[in-house]
């Protein structure tokens, strides 16, 4: 009963932004239903489709919790970008120079790379405490700042001389992890990861704790919580999330080593989708999936038809703003449609 | 007739029905009391007369003619304007600048400040208000930003002023210059709409008094002798009234809360917010602290809670120096209820439940090492709902759908439950309707009875003195009178409030 | 030494324009109380505009014409979504900066056939100013001279915003709507409409701030090329809590360390590292105004 509300909202946004979208399709020449059968061919018209657009997905759904877990607990963690690369280059360098059999390296890898994140944001927790300073800003000028060094790192000391683009030399042949039925297991690690995050978030008092602080600091304050060291762990958390996902992009992606702008813009699609999630940790995961189908659909769009695979960036950005616009909107018509009715109620 | 409303109804979205088909009507030159419980609809119908609010139905004369008031401006230019019980200042800006603010002196779009001081004060002196109309308006006591939005009106050349709740936060002294100042107008021929639930003062200064309860009007009548407050009194709740006492004097017990030479010093003013407070609250015992509004009382508070730390001094709770514990160390050893239950009480989009487990959920059995127990928390929280009577459809309701004083009984369950020897309750009943203070009040006695040490800060002179054994005045951040209510009365506190010896 | 000092700060002039002109725009919703994170991606969309207009009619005007014009619309999108809809600020804002990147880099392909960057001897440039008479004068001459335009509007700004701000009616009232909303709807005026003109103004600013950069700073438009300034200019606003005389001094501060990088690369310190500078300098900024808060 309570599930048929938002997920009508939701088709309703979700149609409404494709509409929208529809329009500039057609001022680019080219055929709406064209370009979404492209999109829904070669996202989810077969086995093969959908497993890639599974694999495309796992990045954005670490990234994606990390941003739904930092805004439910109130923490404004923006610096998924940062956390993100520092995982994929430690993972990448790592992998590399330790000699490990693959059974233990694999998790120790992705561990290390989770936890390189995890420091990152960490240094972010570290100013808020000890300076007090707003992860708000820190987090984002820590994504500038890891951009350029992890960049100096793959240009100079672990460059590849043989590589076109500044990158790292190819990780072991035993670190590559494997793919069950053409999907990565990154992607079961992704899911598990989720149910994980539901179990902190829902079940532990930590968790609790950082809900509430989410919903209203100064009353977790009061009330007794331990609202910085609920804030620092968010914030590690939501690190190692975010680095696990880049760490998982060099074992399991297709390059296997860190490149220059590997971590293209799975940062800022993690604050997307948590946002249209509205923080909610399994609509984090719909809509992760939601947004690699379009990433995955656009290669074949641009192939099939004339509009260029950019395109889902921008359709991307409609879909956010229309679902948190009708989101909104409904909210305000609803009580206003509920205030005439009792209204009637009263003069009739 | 100056002002009719007729058939007034009001739906707030989604589904608050704050006024049933009300009349109302205003004669020039009156002061109209307008009566009621907290909740009955005053302000709403005054906002509705002064374009805040829009009504859902009905109409509005003003001197015979129909009118549609759509906004504030609307209705100053029909002469009417209203002073809100949340004064509506800017606190940084001067006097002046926030009464002309909306409608400023200015030459080509620039804002003239000389002209507009010069205006205000030449308003002010007309009408016999003192107030210095340079000063910065966060500077100047509550009763002087009164003023100041009194002024705001007179300056948009009202007709009509209405008072929503002017003296909820005056000391009797205050409320006296008022009064006077109402008078001073009316025999200029204003209209003042005087909003109350106090019936002494409705009684001395009304021509004409209005009751409504719940959204509904139970009467008008003239204010000429034949009425009297326990009269009123049953109008506005509509059955007779239990009065508050449960006062029996009991030996008092050890102390539990010591305060000693605590002193807080503003990091950005340099002000001294707190100065040399000594106070003691023994088991067993009401201890009341009094003062106007913004002479330390919050300071004391949030030092007490532990969010702020005291410059110097010392804080003792059951024994244990606490003066350097943050809020997280003191819960095990205080409750807690706090002024502004939307802000600091409650998390207003989480459950009941959730709400209701805070602090608690810092011991077992809630706690299992990680984990938080799910059905003790369900089960605890259903069984706080049925003891405190919280009218709601479940413990997994959101805290936001329900009434303000359920609200407050989510708060005070809680924190009662905790069952800490100390409990602090920073105004408990400000906004609540008869029915919740009253309970409110019996669950103070009743932790008194049960040997609790018992702080209550109200602004409420009234139910200081009916429910504390003693009470400490507060001005300017010292402790300048410790005084039995048994003994002194109202205006004694009064006085000591303002400084002024009696 | 003095004519390194004079390029340096030539440079810093430069580099501090688009910094200080989003961040004038962003001090209207500073002050109005809107938590509007948006300019960045109406700088974005002004940098973008600029090269479209002014490559596609041959004068650089045309490029302010529909660089102003894009931040109107982002501007209402803003207004429409904030405002009217009640939609949290900051995710509008977010909503925004997705909204410019977006559709600049599907523009960019779909525009101009090219990934990365437009790069074009035809875009015509902001001609730069030259004061003859200045210029004689040795090292003023150097610092001030042969700017384009755009950096002495700034430089007006600052006066003309503190001007606006604490001497008009409008700054009054604005001033107001941030500190205390309710004293500015209890006179009658409209809380929305005041936020929707800091919403306007702060579109054109930063679309301004986006046309020095791509028609000033440079003469292209690259994909992502505001690259963090909106934010830099967001920082800024708050550690100065929005005061326009400050905007300008604490954007200069930022021009000059963009270029000490520049200076430092004679060294042979790594780009990446020099590149860093703005952004570990809004970090010590941060760190600074805390410790002063600390203290105080």
């Amino acid at each position: 009963m309570s599930l048929v509300r938002p997920i009508s909202q939701t088709i309703l946004a979700i149609a409404f932004a494709f509409f929208v979208a529809s329009i500039f399709i057609l001022l680019h020449h080219s055929s709406p239903l064209e370009v979404y059968g492209a999109l829904y061919q070669y996202g989810l018209g077969s086995w093969f489709s959908f497993s890639n657009t599974l694999n495309a997905a796992f990045p954005l759904i670490l990234t994606g919790l990390s941003a739904s877990i930092a805004f439910m607990s109130g923490v404004v963690n923006l610096g998924q970008h940062g956390q993100f690369l520092w995982g994929a280059l430690v993972c990448a360098v790592l992998g590399v120079y330790l000699k490990l059999p693959s059974w233990l390296g694999i998790p120790a890898l992705a561990v290390l790379g989770g936890l390189s994140g995890a420091a990152w944001a960490g240094l972010a927790a570290f100013f808020k405490r000890k300076y007090k300073m707003d992860e708000f800003i820190s987090t984002l000028m820590l994504n500038f700042l890891a951009e350029y060094m992890t960049l100096y790192l793959a240009t100079y000391p672990f460059l590849d001389p043989k590589a076109y683009v500044p990158s790292t030399r190819l990780i072991r042949r035993e670190y590559f992890m494997t793919n069950i039925f053409d999907v990565n297991v990154a992607f079961f690690v992704a899911l598990f990861m989720v149910f994980l995050c539901w179990w902190f978030v829902w079940r532990t008092w930590r968790g609790y704790e950082a809900r509430m602080m989410g919903y209203n600091k100064l009353f977790a304050t009061v009330g007794g919580c331990d609202v910085e060291t609920d804030t620092t762990l968010v914030l590690l958390l939501t690190g190692f999330l975010s680095g696990l996902a880049g760490a998982l992009l060099i074992l399991n992606g297709t390059q296997h080593r860190f490149t220059k702008g590997i971590g293209a813009n799975f940062g800022w699609d993690g604050v997307m989708i948590a946002i249209m999630a509205n923080n909610g940790l399994f609509q984090t995961l719909f809509y992760a999936l939601f947004i690699g189908f379009l990433k995955n659909g656009a290669v074949g769009m641009e192939f099939e038809t004339s509009v260029p695979s950019e395109f889902v960036l921008f359709l991307q950005s409609i879909i956010v703003l229309t679902l948190v616009g009708t989101r909104s909107g409904l909210v305000s018509l609803t009580d206003w449609l509920r205030a005439k009715r009792e209204l009637g109620k009263l003069v009739k | 007739m100056l002002v009719e409303m007729i058939d007034i109804c009001k739906v707030y979205p989604p589904n608050v029905v704050a006024l049933k088909h009300v009349d109302f009507s205003l004669e020039r030159g009156e002061i109209h009391a307008l009566v009621g419980e907290n909740g009955a609809g005053k302000s709403t119908l005054m906002k509705i007369l002064s374009g805040v609010v829009k009504p859902s139905f009905g109409e509005i004369r003003v001197n015979g003619q129909r009118v549609q008031i759509n906004s504030p401006v609307v209705a100053a230019r029909l002469g009417i304007g209203m002073v809100h019980q949340e004064l509506a200042l800017v606190g940084s800006l001067r006097a002046y600048e926030n009464v002309v603010l909306g409608s400023e002196p200015s030459r080509f779009g620039l804002f003239q400040p000389q002209k507009s001081s010069q205006m205000v004060k030449e308003l002010a002196d007309k009408f016999g208000l003192k107030i210095d109309v340079n000063a910065i308006t966060q500077e100047l006591s509550i009763a002087g930003r009164q003023k100041i939005e009194i002024l705001k009106q007179l300056y948009r050349n009202v007709d009509i002023l209405i008072l929503d709740e002017p003296t909820a936060a005056l000391t009797p002294q205050e409320s006296e210059e008022l009064f006077d100042e109402m008078f001073k107008l009316r025999d200029r021929g204003k209209t003042i709409v005087f909003v109350s639930h106090k019936l002494d003062e409705v009684l001395r200064v009304s021509d004409r008094i209005t009751v409504l309860r719940r959204g509904e009007k139970i009467a008008t009548v003239k204010n000429d002798g034949n009425i009297d407050a326990v009269r009123l009194a049953e109008m506005m709740v509509g059955k007779t009234i239990r009065t508050t006492s449960v006062k029996k004097r009991r030996p008092v017990g050890h102390p539990v809360l010591v305060v000693k030479d605590l002193t807080l010093i503003s990091k950005t003013s340099g002000k001294k917010l707190l100065d040399g407070v000594n106070l003691t609250v023994h088991a067993g015992e009401v201890v009341g602290i009094a003062g106007v509004e913004g002479n330390g009382q919050k300071e004391l508070i949030e030092v007490l809670i532990g969010l702020r730390k005291p410059t110097s001094g010392r804080i003792e709770i059951s024994g244990e120096d606490v003066t350097s514990f943050g809020p997280r160390q003191r819960r095990p050893l205080m409750a807690y209820v706090p002024q502004d239950r939307k802000n600091v009480g409650l998390a207003l989009k989480a459950t009941i439940m959730e709400n209701l487990i805070m602090t608690h959920h810092m011991n077992p059995p809630l706690k299992k090492k990680w984990l938080l127990d799910r059905n003790v928390a369900k089960s605890f929280a259903t069984q706080l709902i049925r003891d405190f009577e919280i009218v709601c459809r479940g413990p997994f309701e959101r805290v936001q759908n329900l009434s303000g004083g359920n609200q407050q009984k989510v708060v005070v369950a809680r924190e009662v439950s905790l069952n800490r020897r100390l409990i602090v309750l920073d105004q408990p009943t400000r906004g609540l309707d008869v029915a919740s203070t009253q309970y409110l009040r019996d669950q103070m006695i009743a932790l008194r009875d049960s040997d609790k040490a018992v702080l209550l800060v109200s602004a409420d002179l009234d139910e200081l003195m009916d429910l504390s054994d003693r009470i400490y005045v507060m001005r300017s951040g010292h402790i300048v009178a410790e005084l039995d209510p048994q003994v002194v009365d109202k205006t004694v506190v009064g006085y000591h409030m303002l400084g002024v010896s009696a | 030494m003095g004519a390194i000092v004079a390029q340096l700060l030539h440079a810093a002039l430069s580099s501090a324009t688009p910094i200080a002109l989003a961040a004038f725009g962003g001090m209207f919703s500073y002050h109005a109380n809107v938590f509007n994170i948006a300019m960045e991606g109406m700088m974005l969309m002004g940098a973008y505009y600029a090269v479209y207009g002014a490559y596609r009619f041959g004068h650089w005007l045309y490029g302010m014409l529909f660089a102003l014009l894009s931040g109107l619309i982002l501007a209402g999108i803003f207004s429409l979504f904030a405002i009217v809809l009640k939609v949290d600020e900051f995710i509008t804002g977010i909503g925004i900066n997705m909204l410019a990147l977006g559709w600049t880099t599907y523009s960019l392909r779909a525009t101009f056939q090219v990934k990365g960057a437009f790069i074009s001897q035809s875009i015509p440039a902001i001609p730069k100013i030259r004061f003859p008479a200045i210029e004689k004068v040795p090292f003023l001459g150097e610092v001030l001279s042969s700017h384009p335009f755009l950096v002495f509007v700034a430089i007006a700004f600052a006066f003309v915003c503190h001007v606006v701000l604490y001497r008009t009616k409008f700054g009054l009232r604005l001033r107001a709507t941030g500190e205390e909303p309710t004293a500015v709807a209890s006179v009658g005026l409209s809380i929305g409409r005041l936020k929707l003109w800091s919403a306007v103004l702060c579109g054109i600013f930063s679309a301004l701030a986006g046309v020095y950069l791509s028609l000033g700073y440079v003469t292209l438009f690259s994909e992502n090329m505001s690259n963090g300034r909106g934010w830099i200019s967001l920082a800024i606003i708050i550690l100065v809590r929005g005061r326009p005389m400050s905007i300008m001094l604490m954007s200069l501060v930022f021009g000059l360390l963009e270029n000490l990088g520049m200076l430092l690369q004679r060294y042979a310190v790594p780009p990446q590292f020099t590149a860093m500078l703005p952004y570990a300098a809004t970090l010590f900024v941060l760190y600074s105004y805390a410790r002063r808060l600390k203290s105080a």
